[in-house]
């Protein structure tokens, strides 16, 4: 078993990247490597679809952080969609992503972000 | 003391009053009293001064009566003294003719009434030297004289004391009184004379005497001109001081006047004896000493009877001068009781006139004391005080019914709001989950709380819920004030934390979005802080957040108890914390998570102490179940406030964790990695690992862990080895036993301590946060027990995990 990565073209400024499978200290690499473009282009935000993963490694937590940082260099977010429970308990023990930006469905992640672009763009973002 | 009358009146109207302190009685005793004591003292006024008047009076009269006695009797003796001086000039001039002497003799007897006998003597010689002598006596004998010579009387004159008296003092004077056969029984006093020669002066020689002689009876007879009245005592006195006349015929003519004050008892007479002897006038108050009258007060008036030697005085008692006028002053007084008596009755008639409306308004006023507040009220149209009270008294009546009324009315919406705040008080109750327990395969969640309000509805609220059949949700929250506001505050809090507690997450995310509900619309700025934690049923892996709560506090099975020191944010309903915090813990078996509210830390006793935290710490045993530990500590603290109202809802939550011992076959699994090491040595180190584990019924989640201790012990011992340009050696021994799998991965790297690395900031920003550390931070939360040593050269790691029981759901 291994990662499989599924990159949908970017829209709205959002790449939303689904990952099915084991994200662990095998295949982090593999998940950095496909997303280091993604990254180094102009999206805002990066939507992770982990419906399909099955197990995430603190290295998995790594790759995540690194997509974190890179995107709040530039204001912008990594939103964490259907992540499976022992998915979710990991997130819970080592804080990988803030719970509210953690979501049950591509809908709900998507009004999130559109809303928080709005803030952007009226200028007062204030959280 | 009118004003006083209808008091009085209703107070004896009243009827409950004894007759002593009824004030009618009062009334009538002081009225009475005052008419007495007025009636007495104008009375002993009247008396005092007609006293006065009546003894003046009389001493007046005393003495007028005594000094015309006195001159009678002046009158009487002197005139039978100027009869025996006539006789004895003329008897001298007469010389010794027998015929004209007795002639002389007779004249002076016919001549005063008074006169009952003369007699005179000339001795032999005196007149020439050859005269016999010449000597007569002439007795009055009713209309008949008796008359004889002296010497035939009997004796010899010139031995007689009154004769040898008479010659030898040369003047006149008066002899006692006497009586024999001579005077015939009678009582007799006689004026003796000296006979001096014609032309002698009053220093001539004595040559006879002549004499006369006056009955005492005539002198009484003086005394009959007085009031015919016992009260005086009339007193003749002798020249001799014999008490010569006197009512008493035990005194008259027995006593004299010495005698009777030496030893006769009558002290008292010495001034008027003193006064005799003197012959002065007198007026002597005496009391009498002894005797008859003895203790009467007498006045005495008296003095000389002119020049005659003889005195008089006439006594009179006090008593009977007053007799009169006490007399009447009785009759005064009598008539005056009688009065007072009249007026009495007269005044307990017209307080019962001015009573009877009063005794009406009092019974109509006993009626309203029983609550008959219709009773009919009389006497309200009358124009009098009386018709004032009856009016006022209405006016107090409808006052007072329409007060009741309105009472009434207060009382039964205060019994519908009581009613309907014990139906709200129910409604929480029933808001508030019972007790309970939760299980999950081996694993027990024991869950209890109590709520007691301080009020009849609170603001202090726990709840819990189930979620996905593995975890425990949970809440305690505290709000701000009390009653109704805090208990609908409350309900809304509860509420929204369900839902946000339903959309799972983290307690730290659940606040956070129940912190965004209730901030909207809290224009009361009510606030309350909660505790909200998971427990996850099969691990007892705990996770707590707090906004604004007490610290829990978890007690170990083998009794040791600590504060948890859950990071908090401020309480919900001010504002929205950018995060709460989650503290991240783990429930072994026999362990109690017990939260409470401030109710219990700051239950005050009677002192103003609080129970405080020590108390708290040292009153939870971890023998007892959750519910026993919950009634134990709320009997503790109301032990402790012994009584002192209760300041704050009191609310406790106890969670205990128990798990079945589980009878699991033990059995080992051995996995290694050698050097030269695989690019996918975890891989093949987690299939090893795995084919061992396969076909013993070990749940998902397990493997799931084991799979994560195992990733992240092997990469830490290949990167360590790594940096060193080695390539290490790895062992694993996986045991199962009963409901634990111990790992112990032994490793030949370099010394190295996992455990010692500092914790990861967790909350720090995403662009300061370190990407490492991570992997001993999740096995430090998966595993139930961690422990490193370095024992031959290896390094040893020693990792439990806990075998949740098989998912029955799943």
């Amino acid at each position: 078993m291994s990662l499989s990565i599924e990159i949908t073209p970017a829209g709205n400024g959002n790449q939303r990247v689904a990952l099915a499978g084991r994200l662990d200290t095998h295949t982090y690499g593999d998940l950095d490597q496909q997303l280091a473009p993604v990254l180094g282009s102009s999206i805002q935000s990066l939507v992770l679809d982990l419906a399909g993963l099955d197990y995430i490694s603190s290295a998995g937590v790594r790759s995540i952080f690194k997509a974190r940082k890179a995107l709040a260099g530039r204001g912008g977010k990594v939103v964490v969609v259907n992540p499976k429970p022992q998915i979710q308990k990991v997130f819970d023990v080592v804080k990988a992503v803030p719970l509210d930006e953690i979501f049950s469905s591509v809908e709900e992640a998507d009004r999130y972000l559109d809303a928080m672009q709005k803030k952007v763009l009226r200028g007062d973002d204030d959280e | 003391m009118e004003a006083n009358l209808p008091r009085a009146a209703e107070l004896l109207a009243a009827g409950r009053l004894g007759w002593r302190r009824s004030l009618r009685t009062r009334l009538m005793f002081w009225s009475s009293l005052t008419s007495v004591v007025l009636l007495l003292g104008v009375a002993a006024v009247f008396y005092a001064a007609l006293r006065g008047v009546l003894i003046e009076n009389a001493k007046t009269e005393i003495h007028g009566l005594a000094s015309q006695t006195a001159r009678g009797l002046a009158a009487t003796l002197e005139s039978v003294q100027v009869s025996g001086q006539a006789l004895a000039e003329n008897a001298t001039a007469v010389g010794l003719e027998p015929m004209r002497q007795r002639a002389l003799l007779m004249t002076t007897i016919r001549s005063d009434p008074s006169i009952a006998g003369a007699m005179v003597i000339i001795e032999p010689g005196r007149l020439s030297p050859e005269d016999p002598g010449f000597d007569w006596y002439i007795r009055r004998e009713g209309r008949d004289f008796v008359e004889s010579s002296v010497k035939d009387l009997g004796y010899d004159y010139r031995t007689m004391p009154w004769y040898t008296r008479t010659t030898g003092v040369g003047r006149p004077w008066w002899g006692e009184p006497y009586a024999n056969a001579a005077t015939g029984g009678e009582y007799f006093t006689t004026f003796n004379l000296p006979l001096r020669r014609a032309g002698d002066g009053p220093e001539g020689a004595v040559i006879g005497m002549v004499s006369v002689d006056v009955p005492l009876q005539r002198l009484r007879a003086q005394l009959g001109e007085l009031p015919d009245s016992s009260n005086l005592i009339p007193v003749l006195y002798s020249p001799a001081h014999l008490l010569v006349l006197h009512p008493d015929p035990a005194i008259a003519m027995k006593k004299d006047l010495e005698a009777l004050v030496t030893t006769g008892g009558r002290s008292d007479l010495a001034p008027v004896a003193d006064q005799i002897r003197r012959r002065q006038d007198f007026e002597v108050r005496h009391r009498v000493a002894s005797g008859a009258g003895a203790g009467e007060v007498r006045y005495t008036f008296g003095g000389p009877v002119n020049a005659t030697g003889w005195s008089f005085s006439l006594s009179v008692d006090e008593g009977v001068i007053l007799q009169q006028l006490n007399r009447i002053t009785l009759w005064g007084v009598l008539g005056g009781l009688l009065g007072v008596l009249l007026c009495v009755a007269a005044v307990r008639r017209y307080s019962g006139m001015i009573a009877r409306p009063i005794e009406d308004i009092t019974d109509t006023a006993r009626h309203f004391a029983d609550g008959e507040f219709d009773y009919p009220l009389a006497h309200t149209q009358r124009e009098d005080e009386v018709g004032v009270l009856a009016r006022a008294f209405d006016t107090a009546r409808a006052s007072i019914k329409r007060q009741m009324t309105e009472i009434a009315d207060m009382g039964a919406a205060r019994a519908r709001l009581e009613g309907e705040l014990n139906i709200a008080a129910d409604i929480q109750q029933a808001m508030l989950p019972a007790g309970s327990e939760f299980d999950a395969g081996e694993a027990h969640l024991e869950f209890h709380g109590l709520l007691e309000p301080a009020k009849v509805v609170g603001g202090d609220f726990y709840n819990l819920f189930e979620r996905d059949g593995d975890s425990l949700w949970f809440v305690i929250g505290d709000v701000s004030d009390k009653g109704v506001p805090a208990a609908l505050f409350m309900a809304r809090t509860m509420t929204v934390l369900e839902v946000a507690a339903q959309l799972g997450g983290s307690p730290g995310k659940a606040l956070r979005e129940a912190a965004k509900h209730l901030v909207e619309g809290n224009d009361t700025c009510m606030f309350a802080t909660v505790l909200c934690g998971v427990i996850e049923l099969r691990t007892g892996a705990l996770a707590l957040a707090s906004a604004g709560h007490e610290p829990p506090v978890i007690l170990r099975a083998d009794g040791r108890r600590e504060f948890v020191p859950v990071p908090t944010e401020g309480p919900l309903g001010v504002d929205v914390a950018r995060e709460y915090p989650a503290w991240r813990g783990r429930l072994m078996p026999g362990d109690t998570l017990f939260t409470y509210t401030d109710g219990i830390t700051e239950a005050f006793d009677r002192d103003d102490q609080p129970f405080g935290t020590d108390r708290l710490l040292a009153t939870l045993d971890p023998a007892l179940s959750a519910r026993a530990q919950c009634e134990h500590m709320v009997s503790a603290v109301h032990a402790f406030t012994n009584g002192a109202p209760q300041s704050d809802d009191i609310t406790v939550l106890a969670i205990r964790y128990r798990r079945d011992a589980r009878g699991r076959e033990r059995f080992t699994v051995k996995a290694s990695l050698q050097p030269p090491l695989p690019g996918d040595a975890v891989r093949q180190l987690l299939a090893q690992v795995d084919a061992g584990l396969e076909g013993h019924g070990l749940p998902a989640t397990l493997m799931h862990d084991v799979h994560l201790v195992v990733e992240e012990v092997a990469c830490n011992v290949i990167d360590h080895g790594a940096e060193e340009g080695r390539e290490p050696t790895l062992e694993l021994v996986a045991t199962v036993e009963g409901s634990q799998l111990s790992m112990e991965f032994r490793d030949d790297g370099r010394p190295f301590d996992p455990l010692s690395q500092p914790p990861p900031d967790l909350y720090a920003d995403i662009a300061d946060r370190p990407i490492g550390g991570l992997g001993v931070h999740l096995i430090r939360e998966l595993a139930e027990e961690v422990a490193y040593a370095r024992d031959d050269g290896l390094n040893i790691l020693r990792i439990v995990l806990h075998i949740p029981a098989p998912e029955l759901r799943a």
